[in-house]
């Protein structure tokens, strides 16, 4: 039988070939069409995959930069801190901070053994320490207003043996004077100059620095305190070169001290240190709002790239929910269009194996056969064609193993059921 | 052998190809059928051979009664008892020569080469044996009708129905044809033949006259 079906496929073989050729065709067509989604699908995810690299990256980037900026800083401030330190005042926590700064000095006073007690202490964030009393006063021989500073010399601290003084000393009955109060008046060093009425020989001038210490003259601080009858009192005490290297150093300090001398309040001065520890601070701010500045951008874009590809996506799975069952249509009609010309064709030899006593359902196999055939031939050269431009999962192999076979026997069932199931006389007569 | 009773065939547009006929054939006889044009003998042996079924009464064949068993069992009883040759031969054009002989092989669920050996006997006996792997579109008439006669009695059926097998052929062939079927009834076989020519008949053991559908007895 399988002998009689061969022959007859060689014999029309132009049918036979041009039914698989239908299937095969159809069902390549549907399978590269699917796999353009696939494709497209793939090339999202590879996009969307390559910008959020691109975005880490980037993020790791700014960290990186963010982070030597910020080292290179604390390295500047440690190596600042090193060789200047920085300056804190100490004043009574009797008055306003603004009150002192306002005015450059505190009227409320500190017992001058504050000096001592710290010098004596432990305390290892601040190095030289300086009581000062500071006022404000008129020059009479001078008629103009200028600040008056007592000094006494470094107070040396307890723990620590040899501290070279960053402060010339001032003797008794010396004064060092501001750049304002030497220049105009062509005082130098050596000269006598009364102030209110006491003369006081000129220790040292300074080369102009700021307008306030240009303005200042510095006399001994046992002098200054009879002058103001504030024996034993200070109204600050500047440390100088203050080492302490975390990013809050005023609160270590304060910290520190408080447990010392508990009623005083604290002021740093402007120094580089201080510029540069505010500089950290900015710089790791504006890092941060860059750094959210790259995530937004990053994820609108990411947004953008996922909404645009999903419309694509959509457009191109319409054109496949409308093309694969049309190209599945096609392969149908044509193979039912082939089968009847087959059939047609074979009216005569349906007729005939009738005749010879051939049963209607064995007739009938003869057709259903050929059509197996050309549908497992078609699935195979579809699943072959198919391998060359897409992967196939399982599921899809299953269908383009099955899906030709099942075309082909339904597109040849009616037809040949048509012509099997006729008397056999009428298929043998007229031809 | 053959018993028909009362056999009628009216198709549809109220034609009527057979009309009450009854008749009995006995076995070993060749017999020659004749008529004008649509008097209804293609008619009278597709119903004997189960081809088509009549309007209304009955064909025994060894007793069995031919329409009164199911499709199934009428094929076999086809394939097993009836072989058929017609005017325009019926040959499958895929296949040679040998295999349009063995083809009835197939109605019997056998391979296509059992009856090759007979068959090639046959085609010996039939001086088709240089054609023996020619397929039907390069043969003679002649030549068709030899291998379907070869391909009606490769198995031996007890009834061979013969529609006007001689219509195509030249006296030659004919009488080589005629002289095949007086052989084959002679072994016991029965054949009717179906013709114009009354030369033809005038070979065969009886005459059966038929006339609008009805026999004639002479
Ligand atoms: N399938 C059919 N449908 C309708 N009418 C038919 C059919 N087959 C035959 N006939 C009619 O039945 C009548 C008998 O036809 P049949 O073929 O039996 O005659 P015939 O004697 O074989 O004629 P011929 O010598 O021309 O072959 C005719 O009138 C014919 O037209
Ligand atoms: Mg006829």
């Amino acid at each position: 039988m399988l002998h009689l079906i061969l022959r007859e496929i060689k014999h029309r073989r132009g049918n036979f070939i041009l039914s698989i050729i239908a299937i095969a065709l159809t069902l390549c067509l549907s399978v590269y069409s699917i796999s353009l989604l696939d494709k497209f699908d793939a090339e999202t995810t590879a996009s969307l995959q390559n910008h959020e690299t691109e975005v880490k990256q980037q993020l790791t980037k700014h960290n990186t930069e963010t982070e030597t900026v910020l080292k290179n800083l604390e390295n500047d401030i440690r190596k600042s801190m090193k060789g200047l330190g920085f300056n804190v005042y100490l004043f009574s926590n009797q008055e306003p901070i603004e009150a002192i700064k306002e005015r450059g000095y505190s009227i409320k006073t500190l017992p001058q053994a504050y000096a001592n007690k710290l010098a004596d202490s432990k305390v290892v964030t601040i190095n030289h320490l300086l009581p000062q009393l500071a006022r404000r006063t008129e020059w009479k021989e001078q008629n103009r207003n200028i600040m008056l500073i007592g000094v006494a010399g470094q107070v040396p601290m307890a723990h620590r043996n040899h501290m070279k003084p960053i402060m010339q000393p001032l003797e008794p009955g010396t004064v060092f004077l501001g750049y304002d109060l030497h220049k105009p008046l062509g005082i130098k060093v050596g000269d006598d100059v009364t102030i209110n009425g006491t003369s006081y020989k000129v220790a040292k001038t300074y080369p102009s620095r700021d307008f306030r210490d240009d303005g200042t003259a510095w006399i001994h601080l046992a002098e200054m305190q009879k002058l103001y009858n504030l024996e034993g009192k200070i109204s600050s005490i500047k440390c100088l070169g203050c080492n302490c290297a975390s990013a809050d150093r005023v609160g270590t300090i304060r910290k520190e001290l408080e447990a010392i001398i508990p009623d005083v309040q604290i002021i740093e001065v402007g120094s580089k240190a201080l510029a540069r520890a505010e500089t950290r601070v900015k710089t790791s701010s504006r890092a941060d709002t860059m750094r959210a500045q790259i995530i937004t951008q990053g994820n609108e874009k990411m947004q953008t790239i996922q909404t645009t590809r999903a419309e694509s996506r959509k457009s191109l799975e319409s054109l496949n929910t409308f093309l694969i069952p049309l190209l599945l249509i096609i392969a149908f009609i044509t193979l039912t269009v082939l089968c009847i010309l087959n059939v047609k064709h074979r009216k005569e030899e349906v007729g005939i194996l009738r005749a010879l006593g051939t049963k209607t359902s064995k007739v009938l196999s003869l057709f259903l056969i050929r059509a197996l055939i050309i549908g497992v031939i078609a699935a195979v050269i579809t699943i072959i064609v198919s391998l060359t431009f897409t992967k196939l999962d399982q599921q899809m192999l299953i269908i383009l193993a099955f899906a030709p076979p099942l075309i082909a026997l339904t597109a040849t069932w009616l037809p040949a059921l048509s012509v099997t199931s006729q008397q056999p006389l009428n298929t043998l007569r007229h031809d | 052998m053959i018993s028909i009773q009362n056999l009628s065939m009216i198709y549809p547009g109220n034609v009527t190809a057979l009309d009450d006929v009854s008749l009995e054939i006995e076995a070993g006889k060749f017999i020659a059928l004749q008529g004008p044009s649509g008097s209804g003998k293609s008619t009278l042996l597709s119903t004997l051979s189960g081809l088509v079924r009549p309007t209304s009464g009955s064909v025994k064949i060894d007793g069995t009664s031919l329409y009164e068993i199911s499709p199934a069992e009428r094929s076999v009883l086809r394939a097993e008892n009836i072989g058929m040759i017609f005017q325009n031969f019926h040959l499958l054009p895929y296949l040679n020569v040998l295999e349009n002989i063995t083809l009835p092989s197939v109605a019997k669920n056998l391979p296509l080469d059992h009856y090759a050996s007979e068959a090639k006997s046959l085609i010996d006996q039939l001086e088709l044996g240089h054609r023996i792997s020619h397929h039907p579109a390069k043969l003679s008439a002649g030549e068709c009708q030899r291998v379907a006669f070869a391909r009606a009695i490769i198995s031996q059926p007890k009834l061979l129905l013969a529609d006007e097998p001689t219509g195509n052929l030249d006296n030659k062939n004919t009488e080589i044809l005629i002289n095949l079927f007086k052989d084959y009834a002679k072994q016991g076989n029965t054949v009717i033949m179906v013709t114009h020519a009354d030369a033809d008949a005038n070979q065969a053991d009886q005459v059966i006259n038929i006339a609008d559908g009805k026999l004639i007895t002479s």
